[in-house]
């Protein structure tokens, strides 16, 4: 058997007996036992998975690992925490009532460049991350983001994700999230010109990302 | 909670990866090989643009020297110039290979 890891938590109880909980140093890694050869990419183990993982959220704030990651003991998994376990536990305990969300605004950026117009690799690099990060969303937009969701949020910042789509991420408190909602609505009203996607809750990464850099 | 203002494009994007993997591939001779080819190439495209993303989160990062960013960015010229080149040996189009991500989004 292998176990395919979800996330990592504070306490075992917010994990069982939703997903099997494997001890971490002071953490815990959720995860869902499976047999040794059962393919990763299989449907239904995605669509299990992704329930398991919307319930866990539910209970309690997790850190996030990405679908992938699996393994055969404890020390394997305390392995992949050890490097960053103390950090962890901080922003689980300070994070505790807090989910992610995410809004996802189509953009207007410049074009993509053209392999053709370039000889040098370093150039080509240069003018695709330049175009990639010029994506701007509509102004009036923006302000309204600003407006409704931002204030909701514990913290939030814009993140360029190509040249054509750029996205809010937000830190929220979970008793907000009807609030969001509503804010949603009415960024939905206000603005109907710009396509976006609003979704929450989602458990930590960006932020957890972002304390780490 | 999923909330958006394009209904039509995300009911249309959680079709999963409908545009470029047929339900069925012909069992004609003649076309097996481009049905095949389009959905091979779909797939090395996704890899190529996730590279991409990588090397473009890596410049985010501001730390690579002159000599990475050359490397990596022959690297990405070499791959896009062998997926024309496959794309035209299959006669496909950028079109024929993107993959819908669900409400991820297209790859484009």
């Amino acid at each position: 058997m292998k176990s395919i890891a979800i996330g990592v938590h504070l306490r075992s109880e917010d994990i069982e007996p939703l997903a099997a909980a494997t001890p971490a140093g002071a953490l815990f890694v959720s995860a869902v036992p499976v047999p040794e050869d059962q393919s990763l990419s299989d449907r239904d183990l995605l669509v299990r998975i992704s329930g398991v993982r919307a319930a866990l959220l539910e209970r309690a704030t997790f850190i996030a690992i990405r679908y992938g990651f699996a393994f055969r003991s404890a020390a394997e998994a305390e392995a992949k925490c050890a490097q960053y376990a103390a950090k962890w536990k901080k922003l689980l305990e300070e994070h505790r009532h807090r989910v992610e969300l995410t809004l996802r605004v189509a953009a207007a950026g410049s074009a993509r460049p053209q392999r053709r117009d370039f000889q040098s690799g370093a150039e080509f690099l240069r003018a695709l991350h330049s175009s990639a990060r010029s994506a701007r969303v509509d102004d009036a937009f923006r302000a309204a983001v600003e407006e409704l969701i931002a204030p909701l949020c514990v913290k939030s910042h814009w993140a360029p994700r190509d040249e054509k789509s750029i996205e809010l991420c937000g830190l929220i408190e979970r008793s907000r999230l009807p609030n969001l909602s509503r804010a949603g609505q009415a960024l939905k009203a206000r603005c109907p010109h710009v396509p976006f996607l609003l979704s929450a809750p989602w458990p930590l990464e960006v932020f957890t990302d972002a304390d780490h850099e | 909670m999923l909330i958006t203002n394009d209904d039509e494009r995300l009911r249309e994007s959680l079709t999963l990866t409908e545009s470029a993997i047929p339900d069925r591939i012909s069992a004609d001779p003649e076309i097996v090989e481009n049905g095949l080819a389009r959905l091979v190439l779909a797939i090395v495209e996704l890899v190529r643009r996730l590279l991409e993303k990588q090397a473009l989160r890596r410049m985010d990062g501001g730390n690579l020297s002159e000599e990475e960013i050359e490397s990596l960015g022959s690297a990405l010229m070499k791959l896009e110039d062998k997926m024309t080149e496959l794309k035209g040996v299959f006669g496909l189009s950028d079109d024929d290979l993107n993959l819908s991500l669900g409400p991820i989004k297209t790859l484009d």
